[in-house]
């Protein structure tokens, strides 16, 4: 897949939650689409589930991207199927996510600093 | 609401609705997609909220899709105009000699007596350009007379 040349990794904030959330899955190991989709929404506890085309759709984007790269490596085909696409998270990828969580870690600590912590958190 | 193998059959056909270039890299992961959710839905109610998450999830991504499509287009289109400025300037020069021929010729022969408005019968009534602006000169009252 073409990968459009990269720019700085904190040009893409804000992410879009789909994307962050399969760099947050992918930042663990390899996976394919389905248990991307079925770790995203136990993660959000149903909040967030991408459907077939809002999914392949961002991870399409991720490629072109180059945050991502699919994987030529399988486990044992008799516990898979073949056609299932792997994706791994590349390392500009890793930074591009490291640039949002700082972004987040900036917005969490702004708005701490002026609501304070609500009491049931 | 529609059975298992009816869903995957509509699914299939909706699929057809993704511009192409997404469909050709997509068609058979976003059709496995949907056979694993199928298989996860049970019941009717099931069904009927898959098709639901599914027609939510088709309204959002197929116009992002194209719109993705478009702009990578137009970035291609003007990457290949910015190589080869001359050759799009004498693109753009001919279909401006084009167009400018075209319209003079027009004028010309429009302006010549006894030439008809374009697209009037040759029976009946027809109104040469210049009668049309000799009537938009008159005065209302005059116009009814002529």
């Amino acid at each position: 897949m073409p990968t459009r040349k990269q720019s700085v990794a904190g040009d893409w904030a804000p992410l879009s939650p789909v994307i962050f959330h399969i760099l947050l899955s992918l930042g663990v190991g390899e996976r394919h689409g389905y248990a991307l989709k079925r770790e995203i929404s136990q993660r959000t506890g149903g909040k967030l589930r991408p459907g077939p085309g809002m999914l392949y759709g961002a991870l399409n984007r991720m490629l072109e991207l180059g945050l991502i790269e699919e994987s030529d490596a399988r486990p044992d085909p008799h516990l898979d199927d073949e056609r299932r696409h792997y994706y791994r998270i590349t390392d500009y990828g890793r930074k591009v996510a490291q640039a949002e969580a700082a972004r987040m870690r900036e917005l969490v600590r702004l708005a701490t600093a002026r609501f304070g912590v609500p009491k049931h958190a | 609401m529609p059975d298992k193998p009816f869903s995957l059959r509509l699914y299939r056909w909706l699929i057809n609705l993704y511009p192409a270039g997404f469909r050709e890299n997509y068609a058979q992961l976003l059709e496995r997609e949907f056979r694993d959710e199928l298989g996860e839905s049970t019941g009717a109610a099931g069904l009927a909220a898959l098709w639901i998450r599914l027609i939510g999830d088709l309204a959002i991504s197929v116009p992002l899709q194209f719109s993705r499509e478009v702009a990578q287009d137009a970035r291609h289109t003007i990457r290949l105009w910015a190589r080869r400025p001359w050759q799009i300037g004498f693109a753009i020069l001919a279909l401006a000699i084009g167009i400018g021929t075209n319209t003079g010729v027009f004028s010309v022969v429009n302006a010549l007596p006894g030439s008809r408005t374009p697209g009037l019968p040759e029976s009946g009534f027809s109104a040469t350009s210049r009668q049309c602006q000799a009537v938009s000169r008159m005065a209302p009252a005059e116009r009814v007379s002529y």
